[in-house]
């Protein structure tokens, strides 16, 4: 089985290049359809891929941070980099700093270039785990398959047993479907690792308690919110980030934030970890926390513990996406995000802040940047479609004999 | 579903009539697009048109009827500054054209606003006047009244003029009973079904919405004109707000190509031997509205049409049928107002979310004579919608729910009536619908569209008293 992780690279730029570079992406595409640019279509491993431009701040330089949601391991895709998009990589890196001159670059010199700017993955959320680029799209087309066979056939079946059997048929002819046969569950809930989690937090609580006290009066009362809707943003910021949107499917958010110091950045450290642990353990049937959109999302400390970043690859639009997290759990937004400056108010930790849907957003909007290449290897599945085609493939594949029920089930969703 | 009381807490003096009401009496109905030219005269015009306007307090019920609506361009031409104006929300400001909101609002292709007749930027108009009236002979009076008031006011030209009429028996053309499901305000003292009654905030500017937060409202930031006239912002920023009892409004000229839309019925339900099969197509009809022709649900009256006229809105999804057997979910009304069943959610979820997402609407039905050496008229619908929030209410259903064709366990299926496929999708032609069945779902693939839109702009809808105000600019 293979897993899927997060790579993360911030380099820094020469900071009088910043339009060149972005100029440079812009030409790879969001949402990069038909790249000329950094095509991603050439390493089968990628579901997701982003560079963006994180701009320069007060005391720091223009940087470009590079994620991709991966199968298989970091060296691996890191070399794959080097192997199809090496002259590409090169292109980008002479706006970089610290990358020898023209001439001098080899493979080797790319390999450490880029090893020399890996930074950790603090958050890492992953909608449908263990499944490869290569299974979700073969797994979609088994079901187009399934589909074309209930349609044509339907009427001539009397019980779900009749259209159980017939499919089963129709499939085990194909030498096609032969790959489905490779064993495969999609995961279920680790019970032990929740626990493990719960009784974390349940042994924590005291100190916990102590932390949201500290936080309301050392932060929340001294907080500065941005304060503003997304209507009160200017045009021109709004557009460029609109412009980029609701194109295929799914939508990226790529978001900048200056990180609050002190316990702030302690408290974020730990929800990300545990928000990872949940998403390893917990959230692994295609929702976090009540939101059924994500394909994979992460949060990443950068500038050295100065800014972090979150980047999420999503179904429907911006204001659905942040919307349904607030109808969900907006109070887990508010632990993670407290800790951005700018953030609307927070009280006692999880109150308020995100509940205050128009700031909320506003916030959103202020704190975006565009995402200069985005890439998506599968741009028109949903996640949950991707899901139900997983569930379908082991229900006919790899569960043996299904029950009454578990066929009824079965036939519902396709 | 219990009917519970509303005690009335809005000023409803102050609201414009149809926010409230549907005008189920006064059957015929006319859209004037009017371009200021003169903004004092205009002003002055308007002045006059105030004691015209029925307000939604239940002592008006005059038999013909006027309202306002602005655009951007309609407030500036009023004397509004530009401060004030940016003080509006985005979607208002830009108006129903964008590049980001043609996708949303699937405006691609035939739909593309380029094609439309007006509005999306096409042409400069400022204000909207709406007329209710009783019958054909009282509004073709009343309307060579208010255009010779227009003509000798001197304040506004006459741009476009549109007529729509309500049937009596309330069907739109594909030949539906219409506008049953309607969210009742709450503090609008209209008693209600519990689930329909909702926050004020969601259809009023001015009140809490169903977030427990005031919607953003244009508040003033200039000084300008007779302030005294305009409410405080109730958020509590000390400004006066604009917005206090008024709304937003959309508008949007959909063709109904009703024909087509039955002949894809038929052949979709053809007898084994190929015959059509009129009761079957009407079913199929009726699984892709999600009603019968009467009104009647499909969760109360899974297998015919009980006939008549029905207001049959007392009804959920969760408890009767979680499957969509007999409401599917891919169906035009179970997508647009899920209810209490929205995703896997439980119902007090369900209803929490829908409840955020719901609009007052007040469309009616057009005719248009054959034009281009056509031998038929066009027919459709003047779709108008009120909602605080046009991102989070009108936008977020067309493209969340009306073109997403991947809900629930569908996978390339979007609204039958009022859908539309992304541009760029490799499947938008080969859309589907899906019919929830036993032993096996059943599938009718490859839909065109029976809907093309024809014009549409966002107004601004606002309270009698600021109508009054802008009179003071």
């Amino acid at each position: 089985m293979t897993k899927q992780n997060a790579v993360s690279l911030q380099i820094p730029l020469k900071p009088d290049k910043v339009d060149a570079v972005t100029k440079l992406l812009n030409t790879g595409g969001n949402p990069a359809m038909e790249q000329t640019f950094f095509s991603f279509k050439k390493i089968a491993t990628v579901h997701f891929a982003r560079w963006i431009v994180v701009p320069a701040s007060k005391r720091l330089d223009p940087s470009l941070v590079y994620a991709a949601n991966i199968d298989g391991d970091r060296k691996q895709h890191l070399k794959d980099l080097i192997e199809h998009l090496g002259d590409d990589l090169d292109q980008i890196f002479q706006y970089c700093q610290g990358y020898p001159e023209e001439g001098d670059a080899d493979a080797g010199n790319r390999l450490a270039f880029l090893n020399k700017h890996v930074i950790p993955t603090q958050g890492f959320y992953v909608g449908a785990p263990d499944r490869t680029v290569v299974q979700i799209h073969q797994e979609a087309e088994l079901y187009d398959a399934v589909r074309g066979f209930v349609k044509e056939h339907g009427k001539d079946w009397k019980s779900s047993k009749d259209a159980y059997i017939a499919i089963k048929n129709f499939l085990g002819k194909d030498s096609k479907w032969d790959w489905a046969k490779k064993a495969f569950q999609p995961p279920k809930v680790n019970i032990l690792g929740t626990a493990f989690l719960a009784l974390l937090l349940l042994v924590l609580l005291p100190l916990l308690i102590v932390f949201i006290i500290l936080i309301h009066f050392f932060y929340e009362l001294r907080a500065k919110p941005f304060g503003k809707t997304q209507s009160e943003i200017p045009l021109e910021h709004l557009a460029a980030l609109k412009n980029q949107e609701d194109i295929i499917y799914q939508n990226q958010l790529s978001q900048v934030f200056e990180l609050k110091g002190g316990l702030r950045k302690l408290g974020l450290k730990f929800f990300l970890w545990a928000t990872s642990w949940g998403a390893r353990n917990t959230f692994v049937t295609g929702q976090l926390m009540g939101t059924p959109t994500i394909h994979f999302a992460r949060w990443v400390i950068i500038d050295k513990g100065k800014r972090f970043v979150f980047f999420s690859n999503f179904d429907g639009s911006f204001d659905e996406y942040l919307g349904d997290f607030v109808d969900n759990n907006g109070w887990g937004l508010n632990t993670i995000y407290g800790a951005a400056k700018g953030y609307p108010r927070t009280f006692f930790m999880f109150g308020r802040g995100s509940y205050r849907i128009a700031e909320f957003m506003g916030w959103g909007r202020l704190t975006q940047v565009p995402t200069q290449i985005w890439y998506s290897a599968y741009p028109w599945y949903g996640l949950q479609q991707i899901v139900d085609r997983s569930k379908l493939r082991a229900e006919l594949f790899n569960s043996g004999e299904l029950s009454e029920t578990q066929i009824k089930q079965m036939l519902r969703r396709i | 579903m219990a009917i519970i009381a509303n005690p009335k807490t809005i000023d409803l003096k102050d609201v414009q009539g149809m926010i409230t009401r549907g005008y189920g009496k006064l059957y015929e109905t006319a859209y004037f697009l009017l371009k200021v030219e003169d903004k004092e005269k205009a002003k002055e015009w308007m002045k006059a048109m105030i004691p015209l306007i029925d307000s939604a307090d239940i002592s008006d019920h005059s038999e013909k009827t006027i309202h306002l609506a602005f655009t951007p361009e309609g407030l500036a031409a009023l004397g509004m500054s530009k401060e004030n104006i940016e003080g509006f929300p985005v979607p208002f400001r830009e108006g129903i054209s964008t590049q980001d909101r043609n996708r949303i609002l699937g405006d691609w292709g035939e739909n593309d606003p380029k094609k439309w007749r007006w509005g999306g930027h096409q042409e400069g108009f400022h204000i909207l006047m709406i007329f209710h009236a009783k019958d054909k002979e009282s509004i073709a009076a009343f309307l060579q009244e208010e255009k010779d008031r227009l003509q000798n006011s001197g304040g506004c030209t006459l741009m476009r003029e549109m007529r729509g009429y309500l049937r009596p028996d309330n069907k739109e053309a594909f030949g539906f009973h219409d506008g049953i499901s309607q969210p009742v305000i709450k503090g609008s003292g209209r008693p209600g079904p519990e689930n329909d009654i909702i926050e004020t905030g969601e259809f009023l500017l001015g009140y809490k919405n169903e977030h427990n937060q005031f919607p953003f409202s244009p508040l003033l930031k200039k000084e300008e004109g007779n302030t005294s006239l305009l409410q405080d912002d109730a958020a509590g920023s000390g400004k006066k707000d604009l917005g206090h009892n008024g709304t937003f409004m959309v508008f949007r000229q959909m063709q109904q190509h009703v024909d087509e839309f039955w002949k894809y019925m038929e052949q979709n339900s053809l007898n084994p031997d190929g015959t059509p099969n009129e009761e079957a197509k009407i079913k199929l009809a009726a699984k892709c509205v999600g009603r019968w022709p009467s009104g009647a649900s499909l969760v109360n009256f899974p297998d015919k049409d009980p006939g008549g006229s029905l207001e049959n809105d007392d009804f959920g999804y969760a408890d009767i049928d979680p499957d969509g057997l007999r409401c599917p979910y891919g169906s035009h009304l179970r997508r647009n107002n899920p209810r209490d069943a929205f995703r896997w959610y439980d119902k007090k979820q369900s209803l929490k979310i829908t409840r955020r997402h719901r609009i007052i609407r007040r469309g009616r039905t057009y005719e248009l004579p054959p034009e281009n050496g056509s031998d038929k008229g066009e027919i459709g619908l003047h779709f108008i919608c009120f909602n605080a929030n046009i991102e989070l209410q009108f936008e977020f259903i067309q493209h969340a729910w009306a073109n997403n064709n991947q809900m629930r366990h569908l996978h390339n299926d979007i609204d039958v009536i009022i859908g539309v496929p992304d541009e760029k999708n490799p499947k938008a032609n080969h859309s589907g619908f899906t019919i929830q069945a036993e032993p096996v779902n059943q599938f009718i693939d490859h839909w065109e569209r029976f809907v093309t839109i024809r014009g549409g702009e966002y107004f601004f809808f606002p309270s009698i008293s600021v109508i009054n105000y802008l009179t003071t600019l």
